[in-house]
């Protein structure tokens, strides 16, 4: 079964702010480790869900 | 307008409609796979599963396979289209990633479908290295091709290869869930394509017997879909 939920700016900005407050990093540090082959563990996790908040936000 | 003589629905129905979709191969095919969600914002959706999905072997959870669907209105604005996507697979014991099959519709260095695996082999970071590769030992690094945007694998194929050459557990009956699958995902392909190539898709209905009136104002087929990787 499938759900549609409309989500807000502020919810996905929140959302951001929450999963880079657990890995003590900037998006702009997340982007540059990933750039340099660096990642680790939950960090890609925290990656793809950055990106789907960032293509939510119009950020990509 | 229409796709396939159908008016388009709502973009909320097609982001529940693609949810759908994802949720019910997933769930026959997966032991334990989590329903999923789509995520709307103005034209934007994501859709992916509501949280991971387990990977086992004989009932022992080892990996974890991660599904991100992010979809635009084409550019008529009214048929739901996939703008970027990742299938990835990882073992639970490290958490880094296996393989990775992604596509990023706007990408031109690399190709826009493509497969990345994370894996070491000597032979082919010797061959990098004598060519200068900047990353001569991550085999990662390399994007092998998978047929760009109208051509690239769909979650079915991925849901088979986990299946039938990894040999993960599944749900007895799952083949049935992943054909189906398959040749909805190909019929929608095959309109793309048609819409991509009208002028070939009307001499080939011709050849087949079909009455093809062309419009007064014949479509151009784009540079990005003759040439794009």
């Amino acid at each position: 079964m499938g759900t549609v939920t409309a989500v807000s700016r502020d919810d996905l900005l929140e959302r951001r702010r929450s999963i880079l407050e657990r890995l003590g990093l900037t998006y702009e540090e997340l982007l540059a480790r990933a750039e340099a082959r660096t990642l680790v563990a939950d960090e890609y996790e925290a990656l793809d869900a950055l990106k789907d908040i960032a293509f939510l936000l119009g950020d990509d | 307008m229409t796709d396939g003589g159908v008016r388009p629905p709502s973009l909320e129905e097609q982001a529940l409609d693609f949810a759908n979709e994802l949720a019910d191969v997933l769930g026959a095919v997966l032991p334990d796979a989590p329903h999923a969600v789509a995520e709307v914002v103005a034209d934007r959706v994501v859709v992916r599963p509501a949280s991971s999905v387990p990977v086992k072997i004989r009932g022992v959870r080892l990996a974890t396979l991660e599904i991100h669907l992010r979809c635009v209105l084409d550019h008529r604005g009214e048929w739901l289209a996939v703008e970027s996507s990742s299938f990835k697979l990882s073992l639970d014991a490290d958490r880094t990633p296996l393989f990775r099959f992604e596509f990023l519709r706007a990408m031109n260095v690399r190709p826009s479908a493509h497969l990345q695996v994370h894996a070491q082999r000597g032979a082919l970071s010797h061959l990098l290295s004598q060519a200068g590769h900047p990353a001569p030992y991550e085999m990662a690094e390399l994007h092998l091709p998978l047929g760009g945007a109208r051509y690239r694998p769909c979650v079915e194929d991925v849901l088979q290869f986990l299946a039938g050459e990894c040999q993960v557990d599944t749900i007895p009956g799952w083949e049935q869930a992943v054909r189906a699958g398959r040749a909805r995902w190909r019929r929608r392909q095959a309109r793309a394509v048609a819409r991509d190539f009208p002028e070939e898709a009307a001499e080939t209905l011709r050849h087949l017997g079909y009455d093809v009136v062309a419009p007064s104002e014949v479509p151009v087929t784009s540079e990005r879909a003759l040439y794009a990787w």
